[in-house]
């Protein structure tokens, strides 16, 4: 890391920080006012976040994703690009910025315990569908993650800790959304990721630990759409299946690198 | 779908002993033996090739395959589909002209939902091309299993290691390992190839940047022509691709026997050289074994050998021998050097590179994909086209209304309140 990306980091989490700071005010001592503050905030740590990925991606002559600190920066940067969209859609969706925020925190951070230093790219990363795999696995886990942000939300409501029950409405629409597009999402990098290792290790299907684990997070993403549009599972049950759905996509995504897999390099 | 989920949960969360490096894996097999024999038992790869996990797929296959029936029928049954609906009239309007709900019908076909009227209430539904989306995607699941079960029948993996000079033909007996056989396609097309030269490009980190290896490539046909294999560009030829899969040295070894003064090895070894494993090989003539660490450019400091680059600059080996005695001896040479361990006087005649090329063939990727795209569509159409349902009635001098979808409700009270004006113009 150089100065100036090291520079942006930091302001872009000092951000990030004071805008959750700001919703745990709103729902601990139920004060409204500051809520419409927290998405310009967070829009400004964004900005900064933003300037911190573009520097290292010049510095390093290609988009951040290597496993460990760069997956890091660009998924959390994904994550909150969807939240702060979201809100400027929906006016309840800064709400969701109460698990956004701190699971983006979390994954910055356990990118930065990864070591942030400059690498190349690797031969085996220098393929066409590594845009296509990557960009779609950080939408995927980018909406999977804010879904379980609206969910969060959700329930909060449901038990009575923050807003009324008004508040609830349209919240399993854009549930059911998110989770529908981060499906897509995750099929397309599932099915660009199998046409590159077809390629690269002969075989398109290997059941590595990190494919299997994406695989688990698409029958788990499949089964919650199923339950939610076949048999009906919408509201309080609905928002908790997707919560616990983000425990696949939490070991998929902070597993990779821990255990030995095709992904972590090849020769 | 629970039951896969469980299983592979099982076999994700231990080591997979065909995937740990083989330093890696020796050190687990000496200090955790029994969280090995687990991990082998019950892999992931080792559960998904059980036939009782190939049972729960086939179970999804055939749920699956009855629901798009069930799915296709319904299409075919009726174009105006109705949910089950709730049932909250509202006024839309107050009716003062002769509107009729053949009017209102005119108007809701042109807007592209299909109607009918039965009992004084026209009901009115959109959705049909969302359905036909949810039979897409159900049978692009299929697809995309028919596309597993291709590549398990018809599909071919092995691998072949080249050393360097060598030519090797791909018939059945040169590979070293072969992973899948077609049960009902005929063997690998015959070709040779022979390895001509290996490179590893290293940026100024260390880190490698480019592994690529050229070879003279000779078909049935005896054509020739070079070839270059490297990560991500494998060499194509008849429906079979050949793969770059790992790469090491083979130094031709001669160890001298000091006492008797005769060779009782000289022969290519070809060594894995992955971080700091030590490879090893056995000399039967004098029961000894060898352990090999290989260093492309080797530097000594305070007597012990160490990794300089990864460039081939000067390399050197350090060796640990156990004779036959159990007696170990441990010392480093460069290549050029001859260097005497116990009775024995090591040397090294040359340094090659062996690579390991991965022949695959799998027909079942085309159909898989297919089936993956089928899924996508299926799944964007069924998200855009949800499920939705009017019902209007004239009661008196009102026009009522009531409208449900299955999902998306907040989005169709915005299309309904659009409708709602647009009715109110008509009128």
């Amino acid at each position: 890391m150089n100065f100036f990306e090291t520079f942006f980091f930091w302001i872009g989490v000092f951000f990030y920080i004071l805008s959750f700071i700001l919703l745990l005010i709103f729902v601990i001592f139920k004060k409204e006012k500051v809520s419409p503050l927290v998405i310009y905030i967070t829009s400004a740590g964004f900005i900064f976040h933003t300037c911190s990925g573009v520097i290292r991606w010049i510095a390093t002559s290609h988009p951040p994703v290597l496993a460990g600190y760069e997956n890091s920066l660009a998924g959390a940067w994904f994550v909150i690009l969807i939240a702060i969209l979201l809100s400027f859609r929906y006016r309840v969706a800064r709400y969701f910025l109460l698990l956004v925020l701190p699971f983006s925190l979390l994954m910055l951070g356990n990118g930065l315990m990864h070591g942030s230093s400059y690498e190349s790219l690797s031969p085996s990363f220098k393929s066409p569908w590594l845009a296509v795999h990557v960009l779609f696995a950080w939408l995927a886990y980018g909406s999977f993650a804010v879904a379980s942000g609206v969910s969060v939300y959700y329930i909060l409501i449901h038990s009575g800790v923050v807003g009324n029950e008004d508040r609830k409405r349209g919240l399993d629409d854009i549930n059911l959304r998110l989770i529908g597009f981060g499906f897509i999402a995750h099929t397309v990098m599932v099915g660009a990721g199998a046409i590159w290792a077809y390629g690269l290790w002969g075989s398109y299907w290997s059941w590595d630990p990190v494919e299997t684990w994406s695989l688990i997070t698409w029958f788990a993403y499949g089964l919650n759409i199923h339950l939610q549009l076949t048999m009906g599972w919408r509201g309080l049950r609905g928002a908790i299946v997707t919560v616990l759905c983000l425990g696949t996509v939490i070991i998929t995504y902070f597993g990779l690198g821990l255990i030995p897999d095709l992904h972590a390099g090849l020769l | 779908m629970s039951g896969i989920i469980f299983i592979l949960f099982l076999g994700v969360i231990l080591p997979e002993p065909s995937l740990l490096t083989p330093e890696k894996a020796m050190k687990l097999v000496s200090q955790h033996p029994r969280i090995y024999w687990i991990s082998r038992k019950l892999s992931v790869q080792n559960i998904t090739s059980s036939w009782f996990f190939q049972l729960i797929p086939m179970f999804l296959f055939f749920s699956i395959f009855l629901c798009t029936l069930k799915r296709i029928k319904e299409f075919l049954k009726t174009k105006n589909r109705i949910i089950v609906p709730g049932n909250s009239w509202e006024k839309i309007v107050e009716l003062t002209g002769s509107i009729t709900l053949k009017h209102i019908t005119a108007y809701l076909e042109k807007s592209g939902w299909f109607t009918a009227v039965s009992n004084n209430i026209l009901s009115a539904s959109k959705g049909r091309i969302g359905f036909l989306g949810s039979i897409v995607f159900h049978a692009g699941m299929l697809i995309a299993f028919a596309g597993f079960i291709t590549s398990s029948l018809y599909g071919f993996r092995g691998s072949i290691l080249f050393v360097q000079g060598h030519r090797t033909g791909l018939a059945e007996s040169g590979f070293i390992r072969i992973l899948k056989k077609p049960r009902f396609n005929p063997a690998v097309p015959e070709f040779f190839l022979t390895l001509e030269h290996y490179a590893a490009t290293f940026d100024s980190r260390g880190t490698p940047v480019e592994y690529s290896s050229s070879f003279i490539f000779e078909d049935e046909d005896l054509n020739i022509r070079p070839v270059k294999i490297a990560i991500n560009q494998p060499l194509k030829y008849k429906g079979f691709q050949a793969t770059l899969q790992r790469h090491g040295v083979t130094p031709y070894f001669i160890i001298r026997d000091r006492e008797r003064d005769r060779i009782i090895f000289d022969a290519d070894v070809n060594l894995i050289t992955e971080g700091d494993f030590f490879d090893m090989f056995n000399v039967d003539a004098a029961g000894m074994t060898v352990y090999a660490k290989f260093f492309p450019e080797m530097g000594i400091r305070d007597g012990t050998p160490f990794l300089v680059s990864r460039e081939w600059r000067r390399p050197g080996f350090l060796l640990e021998v156990k004779d036959k005695n159990n007696k170990k001896f441990r010392e480093f040479f460069y290549a050029d050097e001859v260097k005497t361990l116990g009775e024995f006087m090591f040397s090294v005649k040359d340094i090659k590179h062996w690579v390991e090329i991965e022949v695959s063939k799998d027909s079942g990727i085309r159909i898989f994909i297919t089936g993956f795209i089928l899924i996508i569509a299926g799944l964007m159409v069924r998200f855009i086209d949800y499920d939705r349902n009017l019902f209007i009635k004239i009661e008196g001098d009102n026009l009522l209304l009531y409208g449900c979808a299955r999902y998306f409700n907040e989005t169709f009270r915005s299309e309904i309140d659009a409708l709602k004006n647009g009715i109110r113009k008509i009128i």
